[in-house]
C-alpha cells in the first residue's frame, strides 16, 4: 500500500488528517501470588494493547468533532498523537499539515490542548502569573497577548480569577482559567480531553457555552473527547466514535440515534380510566395513574395513527414526544458492541 | 534571559508568599548542608587537617562543593533536578507541549536565584576566607579558571542527574528509588578529600561515580596541589559524562514517544 498523499500547507482545508493509523503498547502480565510474581520476574510475559487500529480520520478546518468512545477505547491516545506526544507505530498523523512529532515546536506553536485532569497552570502562583509565563515561553507579541487576555477573560469571566491561586480554585473555575491559557497564543486547532470531567451542572454549563461562543467567533477547529455524550451533542454536529482502537461510527447525533435506537418515546396523559390505552405498534414502559409511556418507532406507525388508536378508548388530554436521552443510546451502542465481542470470541 | 527573568520573578514570589515560608525555605536549607560541612570541619580542626589537606585547603574544597550544589540549584531545582519523576509520572508531556528545545526548558525553568543564594553565599564566604588567608596563589586567569571548573562539576553533576533520571524511561518506579540515591551518593562523597582513599577507590571515584569531580579534583588544580592537568580532566569528565546522559536521554525519549506514559501524576509538578 503506498503513502497516503497529505497536504503540507497549513491553508490546507483540512485540519487533521490521520491515515492508517495504528498505535499498540506493550502491557506486563502480572500474575498473582509470589509463585506467580516470581515466574514473572524470571521470564516476564507481555500483551499487547491495541489502542488504534488503522484509524483514518479527516477534521476540516473551523469543524468541532465529537471523540467519543467507552474507556481504554483510544481517545486518548489520539489525543496525544494529535498533540505530539506520541508517535505513531504506523500510519500518517498530519495536523495542519505538519507532522506533529517531527515538527514539534511549530505544531505545539498552532495549537491548544486541554486535558480536564491535568493542569497546565502553576499551583502556587496567582493565574495571572501562568498567563503571563504563557507569554513569554510562546513568544507571544505584547499586542497579541493584550487583545488575547481581554477576550478569553470577557468570555470565560475570569476577573476575579486571574489573580487567585491555582491552587485555591474550584474545579469549574480552573477549567475555566485552562481553557483561557490554552487559547492566549491563538491556536488554529483545539484539542480538550474531557473537559467537563467532574465540573457540576452550572460548571459544564459555561464550558460548554464558552466552546460554542468560541466555535463562532474564532473558527477555531476544536476535537473533544467526553464520556458525556450529552455535552458532546451540545458542541459537535459531528461525532466520531471508537471502540477498541477501531472507528465504529463517524456521522451526526441524528445519525446516530437512528442508527442505534431509532425508537421514540410517547407519553400520554388521559382523562379517563387509569389502565392505559392498547396501542399496536408501541410497547408500554411506564405507567403512572392518567400518564403512560409508549415506546414506538417512527418508521413503522406514525404518531397520528397511534394517537388515533388511543383516542378510540381514551379521551387525550395531553401528549408529549420526545428521543430518548443520548446517554441510553451510547449504552445501547456500547452493550451491543459488548455482545458482539463476546460472540465473536465464542465463535473462536 | 526572558525565561529566566520570568522563572526568577517566579521563585521570588514562590518564596515570599508569607515571612514563615521564606524563612523556614532559606534556614532549612542552611540547616541541611551547614550539618555535612560541620562535621568534616571538626574532623579537620580535631586532627589538623585530613589527607595532607590543611584546614583552609579543606574550607575552601567545602566551599567549592557547596558552590557547585548551588549552581545546579540556581538552574535545575524544584522538579528539573527530580527528572526521573518528570519522566516516570509522565510530567513530561507538559514539556513537549511547549514550543521551545527541551533542553531550553530544562535549564531554564528550574531557575531558582534566591534558594541558590542560601547555597552560594555561604559557599563564596568559605571559599572567600582561605583565598584571603593566603591559602590559593591568587593569579590574573584564577577567577576564570574557578568559573570554568564551577561550570565543568556542575554539568558532572546536573548529566550525571539526568543519565539516571532517564532510567525512567524504562523503569520509571524503579528510577525514583535509583536515581537520588545515585546523585546522593555523588553528593556526599564530594566533601571528601580523596587523597584519603587507595588508588582503586580513587580511580571508581574519578570514573564511574565521578564524585571527585565535583570538589576534590578541580581544588586541587586550583590550590595548587596539583598540576593543570586535574583541571583538564574535570573538562573531559563533565564533557564525557554529559555526552553518555545526552545519548541515554535522547535513546529515552524516542522510547517515550513510542510508549508514553502510563501512569501519569501531577504530584512534583507546577510548583
Amino acid at each position: 500500500m503506498g503513502k497516503p498523499a497529505h497536504s503540507d500547507t497549513p491553508n490546507s482545508a483540512t485540519a487533521v488528517e490521520l491515515r492508517e493509523v495504528t498505535k499498540t503498547y506493550r502491557q506486563r502480565v502480572r500474575p498473582a501470588g509470589l509463585q506467580g510474581s516470581l515466574r514473572a520476574l524470571l521470564k516476564p510475559t507481555f500483551r499487547a494493547i491495541h489502542a488504534l487500529r488503522g484509524v483514518d480520520l479527516n477534521v476540516e478546518r473551523g469543524e468541532t468533532l465529537a471523540y467519543a468512545g467507552p474507556n481504554g477505547a483510544g481517545k486518548s491516545t489520539t489525543i496525544k498523537l494529535l498533540a505530539g506526544i506520541l508517535a505513531p507505530d504506523s500510519g500518517v498523523v498530519r495536523v495542519l499539515g505538519l507532522d506533529p512529532v517531527k515538527d514539534r515546536r511549530r505544531h505545539v506553536s498552532r495549537i491548544g490542548v486541554v486535558f480536564g485532569q491535568r493542569t497546565e497552570l502553576w499551583q502556587d502562583h496567582p493565574v495571572g502569573s501562568s498567563y503571563e509565563w504563557k507569554r513569554v515561553v510562546w513568544n507571544i507579541e505584547q499586542a497579541n497577548y493584550d487583545r488575547m487576555l481581554g477576550v478569553v477573560t470577557e468570555l470565560l469571566d475570569l476577573g476575579d480569577i486571574l489573580p487567585a491561586l491555582t491552587r485555591e480554585l474550584s474545579l469549574g473555575q480552573r477549567m475555566r482559567a485552562e481553557l483561557g491559557l490554552a487559547l492566549l497564543h491563538e491556536p488554529q486547532l483545539l484539542l480538550l480531553d474531557e473537559p467537563t470531567i467532574g465540573l457540576d451542572v452550572l460548571g459544564k454549563r459555561r464550558i460548554l457555552q464558552f466552546v460554542k461562543e468560541l466555535r463562532a467567533s474564532q473558527r477555531v477547529t476544536t476535537v473533544v473527547t467526553s464520556h458525556d455524550m450529552a455535552d458532546l451533542e451540545v458542541l459537535a454536529e459531528r461525532v466520531v466514535m471508537i471502540d477498541r482502537g477501531t472507528l465504529s461510527f463517524d456521522g451526526g447525533f441524528r445519525e446516530l440515534r437512528a442508527q442505534v435506537n431509532p425508537r421514540r418515546i410517547l407519553t400520554i396523559e388521559t382523562a379517563g380510566p387509569d389502565l392505559p390505552p392498547a396501542l399496536a405498534d408501541a410497547e408500554l414502559t411506564k405507567s403512572e395513574g392518567s400518564r403512560h409511556t409508549f415506546l414506538y418507532d417512527p418508521r413503522t406507525i406514525s404518531i397520528g395513527a397511534l394517537l388515533e388508536q388511543a383516542a378510540k378508548t381514551h379521551e387525550v388530554l395531553d401528549v408529549e414526544t420526545h428521543r430518548p436521552d443520548i446517554d441510553e443510546v451510547i449504552a445501547d451502542l456500547y452493550a451491543g458492541w459488548q455482545d458482539a465481542r463476546a460472540e465473536a470470541e465464542t465463535n473462536l | 534571559m526572558a525565561l529566566w527573568g520570568t522563572y526568577a520573578r517566579m521563585n521570588l514570589v514562590l518564596l515570599m508568599r508569607s515571612k514563615q515560608q521564606f524563612v523556614t525555605y532559606i534556614v532549612g536549607d542552611l540547616l541541611a548542608r551547614a550539618g555535612t560541612i560541620a562535621a568534616v570541619l571538626l574532623l579537620a580542626e580535631r586532627f589538623e587537617g585530613i589527607g595532607g589537606w590543611s584546614q583552609a585547603e579543606l574550607m575552601f574544597l567545602l566551599g567549592y562543593g557547596l558552590m557547585v550544589s548551588g549552581v545546579e540549584m540556581l538552574f535545575f531545582s524544584y522538579n528539573v533536578s527530580a527528572i526521573s519523576r518528570r519522566i516516570g509520572r509522565g510530567q513530561l508531556d507538559h514539556s513537549l507541549l511547549q514550543p521551545q528545545p527541551l533542553w531550553v526548558t530544562f535549564v531554564t525553568e528550574g531557575f531558582a536565584p534566591l534558594d541558590a543564594l542560601a547555597l552560594m553565599l555561604p559557599a563564596a564566604l568559605m571559599m572567600g576566607v582561605p583565598v584571603l588567608g593566603g591559602a590559593v596563589a591568587l593569579t590574573p586567569s584564577f577567577p576564570l579558571l574557578l568559573a570554568g571548573s564551577l561550570v565543568a562539576s556542575t554539568v558532572v553533576l546536573v548529566a550525571f542527574n539526568f543519565l539516571f533520571g532517564a532510567v525512567a524511561f524504562w523503569a520509571p518506579q524503579g528510577a525514583e528509588e535509583l536515581s537520588p540515591a545515585a546523585t546522593g551518593l555523588l553528593q556526599s562523597l564530594k566533601i571528601f578529600p580523596l587523597d584519603i582513599a587507595g588508588p582503586a577507590l580513587r580511580t571508581l571515584l574519578t570514573s564511574v561515580v565521578p564524585a571527585g569531580f565535583l570538589a576534590w579534583m578541580p581544588a586541587t588544580a586550583l590550590l595548587g596541589r596539583s598540576g593543570p592537568s586535574a583541571l583538564a580532566a574535570t573538562f573531559v569528565a563533565a564533557a564525557a559524562v554529559a555526552t553518555i546522559a545526552t545519548f541515554t536521554f535522547q535513546k529515552g525519549l524516542t522510547r517515550y514517544g513510542k510508549t508514553g506514559s502510563q501512569r501519569y501524576s501531577e504530584f512534583g509538578h507546577r510548583r
